[in-house]
């Protein structure tokens, strides 16, 4: 693809050279410059051949969605570079933006490396049927027309033959969600499921029962100590500011703090590294709390006023001691108190938890304990700590469907009253096996290999064979895909659309938007979920279906949501609408009371006429509150206290933040934890067939503390067995003195036996080790909890 | 303006790679003409990782430039310029030497803009001209592959490509301080994308006092215009380079 050198093209990059060359300068924004070297500097791709161009898009190399100029000429991209008119890249708060983006945007290495992707020689070259057994790699190339009427059919005897919910969907949590969506809903599937649930929805539910708000970000680069549990933004790089907007506060002083049982990247440029066992990081932060309740540091003021429960949560935080947390977590009681001074002595402060604590059995908990030490503090939605981002984005339009949509088959909303609406895919790949609640009979599969992304990968094998019909919509053909019925070829986002809410703390909204047309014989996806719905006839009560081009659906969702059209946001510079400030202290704007509402003066909350909280009465004024049901920050969840648990549900759920025990901690016969992490050449397991990336760092050995090595008699580069009760496989061995001693782990996304020649063949994969779990109240899959032995030998058993 | 140079930050380098890929795309090129090296030492649980986004140092006497029989490397430095025996300016024009029968005229705008020679001190190729597209036009390179630049080099910075993507590729390859771009005040794709802030280009003068040498790099008598700014913390005696793992 990198071929024919020897044609030089004189373009100039900016017709106006200049001579003297005094400095390199970061004052301008790039954007403006690259859209005026240009030769059509509009932001809209032009189907001209010989046009030289400049086009904003948004990367897509993993979810984060950063901003990316890419060049185009002839119709082939060129080359990419960041585009600083999208936040994403430069930071997450309005204030910093102004004076940053002179300093340019950021893209990470997987940005950079995205046309490896592009022109990638394994990618789906048409719609495949599959001629042999599954999984056995034979396939035809069939037409698009085929391709609709085929699926149409099966989809639809299927539907007769079992009923509609018998359909199982599911699909990366950035494409065309709505059209999805809407798809399931019409044909009357209620298991439309997303990527989210293998991600973060511990962490969103968690800061949901606490704070009222799914999404907080911290305002990293004004903060003066930023305390990490499990989170490793310098290497899981989903924006590309993360690790910018760190670096700024360390350069001003700032201290990182790393809890972590992996020195990970981010670990590596802390200032302290604070090694804990896995899972275990509700005891730290509850230890810390007790500290900072015992020693009386709390900022009285703000509990009394903004909080609920704290006389519970102090009586309950009596029994959470330091001494009590150093036998839990291994972390020596002096850190951990001396920790907790640190934090309540600075102000502004973040503490943030993500990945690491979140995918574990005790994971909401564990979020609630870790999101109370900011509330002690009243470190929320200040300048320099956890704000809650203000989002607008495209409105999804609203269908009458004919009859309500049947109970889901993963149990959300009735097993799980507090799961994620994006579903449960652990439950839903149990349901594939055991027929239970009921049995599944069609999977969808867009962007998502599910064999490789959900934990417990010889189960998920297992699973879909149960079904009868499968269809997986990738770029390459996954380990999903290769058990698939029929394969549509997926396009690289340079080839589609998609309209992005940003995730900066004021209303950001950008555009991806093809660039070039696509070179393999495709049509985007959702141009076949449509075709697909089109050709089934499906339609809502008014008459609402597919009928309308993808242009014209997004068209629709900008202007119900922001009020400006597609043709609109095209001609924004960057293709990028911002909106506002970011706006602080939100909980302190006055609202208007409601007609009828009720003011209970003594606890000082107003209601509305239904009985719904509103607002807070605070001196004379009603003020918004939080999004919370007492519109205060919750201690004490009384909606946990009263969930309705189902009989087959042993344990209710503790209202306070109790520390619960991992389920799935090492045993005598498998003494170690495993746990896996990300770095920034790879996304999960998507991008290892990319030429340049997985030339990066071809392999994911297995770290293994140095004593612990030692112990073991294991030698650098050694390839020995793992096992856990789940799975075994072999690995080689990394010895490092970055990583707990009892913790041996790999970098996530390895292990492939299909998805392209490149990736092929590569690493281990941890999913194989898992029991495949999901968080009892988030529903989150279980991805990073289960113990491993590790052998020379072939085992006996 | 006079030499420019590579400022690395270690204190601030995640090791990312970020740079390389940018590198990789700006130029399309098979090598990766920038690399991130690892380091790892200290003892649990202190340990210490190190970064190192190195490429061409541009160094203030290039010897690559000396090595090559043919004469490729030149430095934009009119001192440096004037002062090779094997590079002759007649009316206005600048050509090199390559044997006594022998001579190649430097592109114009290569060296010079607005009649004046360029001074950044960037050490690039007088055989292959570069564009913004990311392509050099190899179609008149000179290279006779006889690695001699790698081999002289401290740094042994220029790199053979093994599968040079056509015939009219050289076989040795470098960074060429994305002189297209900077030359018209746009920072290298490297700097430019750095997501730790790691990596930026500047007049070496203003880099005076900052250290030239870090674990995996000394200075040497060619004098490489790179400076650093180290982690902050002292350094445990046990770093040892390590593959990325
Ligand atoms: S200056 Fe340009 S050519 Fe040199 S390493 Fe950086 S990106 Fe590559
Ligand atoms: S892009 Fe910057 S932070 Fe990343 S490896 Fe290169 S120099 Fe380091």
């Amino acid at each position: 693809m990198m071929r024919g050198f020897q044609e030089f093209t004189r373009r100039q990059f900016l017709k106006s050279a200049s001579g003297g060359l005094a400095t390199i300068f970061f004052n301008e924004s790039l954007w403006k410059r690259v859209a005026s070297a240009s030769e059509d500097s509009s932001s809209r791709a032009t189907p001209d051949e010989t046009v030289d161009q400049w086009l904003p898009t948004c990367c897509m190399m993993c979810g984060g969605a950063t901003g990316m100029l890419v060049h185009v000429v002839g119709g082939r991209v060129e080359g990419v570079m960041p585009n600083d008119e999208n936040p994403i890249g430069v930071c997450n708060v309005s204030q910093d933006y102004g004076r940053e983006r002179g300093r340019g945007a950021k893209l990470c290495p997987k940005g950079n490396a995205a046309v490896a992707s592009l022109y990638d020689p394994d990618r789906v070259p048409a719609p495949l049927r599959r001629i042999g057994p599954r999984g056995s790699g034979r396939w035809e190339a069939i037409s698009w027309e085929e391709a609709v009427k085929e699926v149409a059919g099966r989809l639809r005897e299927i539907k007769e033959r079992y009923g509609p919910e018998s359909l199982f969907w599911c699909s990366e949590d950035a494409s065309f969600i709505n059209i999805q969506k809407d798809f399931c809903e019409l044909y009357g599937s209620p298991n439309f499921s997303m990527h989210s649930n293998i991600c973060d929805v511990s962490r969103k539910l968690g800061y949901k029962l606490v704070m009222g708000h799914d999404r907080p970000l911290g305002d990293l680069q004004n903060s003066k100590y930023i305390m990490l549990f499990g989170w490793n933004p310098m290497a899981a790089t989903k924006w590309a500011h993360l690790p910018a907007i760190i670096n700024r506060a360390r350069e001003l002083g700032a201290k990182l703090v790393v809890i972590d049982p992996v020195f990970t990247h981010t670990a590596a440029k802390a200032d302290e590294w604070v090694p804990i066992r896995p899972g275990t990081d509700g005891a730290l932060a509850l230890a810390m709390a007790h500290v900072i309740v015992r020693e009386g540091l709390f900022d009285r003021d703000f509990v009394r006023e903004w909080t609920t429960g704290f006389e519970e949560f102090s009586r309950f935080i009596k029994g959470y001691s330091p001494k009590w947390a150093e036998k839990v977590t291994s972390v020596p009681r002096e850190t951990i108190s001396r920790l907790a001074m640190e934090l309540a002595s600075t102000r502004p402060f973040v503490v943030d938890a993500w990945s690491g604590p979140g995918h574990h059995s005790n994971a909401t908990q564990t979020v609630r304990a870790i999101a109370s030490l900011p509330v002690l503090l009243g470190q929320i939605d200040r300048p320099g700590t956890l704000l809650f981002p203000e989002r607008k984005g495209p409105k999804r339009r609203g269908l009458k469907l004919e009859r309500p949509l049947p109970p889901r088959v993963d149990g959300l909303g009735t097993k799980y009253p507090f799961g994620h609406g994006s579903g449960i895919y652990c439950e839903a790949r149990d349901a594939m096996l055991t027929g239970k609640p009921y049995q599944l009979h069609a999977g969808v599969f867009v962007f998502q290999n599910f064999v490789m992304a959900v934990p417990n990968t010889t189960k998920n094998v297992e699973a879909l064979k149960r079904l009868d019909f499968i269809v997986a919509v990738d770029t390459l053909l996954s380990e999903t895909a290769e058990l698939a019925d029929i394969v549509i070829p997926g396009s690289h986002f340079f080839e589609r659309y998609e309209l992005i809410a940003n995730w900066t703390t004021w209303p950001t909204l950008a555009l991806r938007q093809p660039v070039v047309g696509s070179h393999v014989k495709g049509i985007p996806e959702y141009e076949f979920v449509m075709a697909l719905g089109r050709e089934l006839g499906l339609k809502d009560k008014e008459g609402k279906g597919f009928e309308m081009s993808y242009e014209g659906y997004m068209d629709a969702e900008l202007k119900s949501g922001i009020g400006m059209s597609l043709e609109e946001l095209k001609g924004l510079p960057g293709a990028v609408w911002k909106s506002g400030q970011t706006r602080y202290e939100k909980h302190l704007e006055e609202v208007k009371a409601p007609e009828g509402a009720i003011i209970d003066e003594k606890a000082g909350i107003v209601r509305n006429k239904e009985g719904k909280t509103v607002g807070i009465k605070l001196r004379e004024k009603i003020v918004k509150g939080f999004d919370t049901p007492s519109r205060r920050l919750e201690f004490f969840s009384r909606e946990l206290k009263e969930a309705v648990v189902l009989p087959d549900i042993k344990k209710g759920f503790d209202p306070l933040p109790s520390y619960e025990e991992p389920e799935d901690e090492p045993t005598k016969k498998y003494p170690l934890y495993l746990v896996a992490w990300k770095q920034a050449e790879h996304t999960q397991g998507r991008t290892l067939n990319n030429a340049w990336l997985i030339d990066l760092k071809p392999d994911n050995p297995l770290w293994v503390n140095t004593e612990t090595g030692k112990r073991l008699g294991l030698a650098e580069g050694e390839e020995v067995w793992m096992e856990s009760p789940y799975g075994k496989a072999r690995v080689k061995v990394h010895l490092t003195e970055g990583i707990h001693p009892e913790v041996v782990g790999l970098h996530h996304g390895y292990g492939h036996w299909a998805l392209g020649k490149l990736a092929k063949g590569k690493g281990v994969n941890d999913g194989l080790f898992m029991p495949g779990k999901a968080e009892r109240l988030s529903g989150e899959g279980i991805t990073k909890e289960v113990g491993v032995r590790i052998y020379k030998e072939a085992s006996k058993g | 303006m006079s030499q420019l140079a590579f400022l690395v930050n270690q204190y601030n380098c995640i090791g990312c790679h970020a740079c390389e890929m940018a590198c990789k795309q700006q130029w399309q090129t098979e090598l990766n003409w920038r690399k991130v090296r690892h380091f790892e030492g200290g003892k649990y649980p202190k340990p210490v990782r190190l970064f190192l986004s190195l490429s061409c140092q541009h160094c203030e006497e290039p010897a690559c430039a000396q090595a090559c029989p043919t004469k490729r490397y030149l430095k934009r430095d009119p001192e440096w310029i004037r002062r090779q025996p094997w590079i002759r300016e007649r009316e206005g024009k600048f050509y090199v030497v390559i044997t006594p029968t022998r001579e190649e005229e430097i592109p114009g705008h290569l060296i010079m803009s607005e009649g004046r020679l360029l001074e950044d001190g960037l050490v690039i190729y007088n055989d292959v001209v570069f564009g913004k597209g990311g392509r050099g036009d190899y179609s008149k390179h000179r290279c006779i592959q006889c690695g001699l630049c790698e081999k002289e080099c401290p740094y042994h910075v220029p790199r053979r490509n093994p599968e040079p993507p056509d015939e009219y590729s050289p076989r040795w390859e470098k960074c060429i301080g994305c002189y297209p771009l900077v030359q018209q005040g746009i920072p290298p794709a490297c700097a430019r994308t750095c997501m730790g802030l790691a990596l930026e280009m500047k007049p070496l003068e203003t880099l005076k006092g900052l250290t030239d040498e870090v674990p995996g790099f000394r200075y040497e008598g060619t004098k490489p215009s790179v400076r650093f700014i180290p982690v902050k913390s002292p350094l445990p005696t046990n770093i040892v380079e390590t593959p990325n793992l």
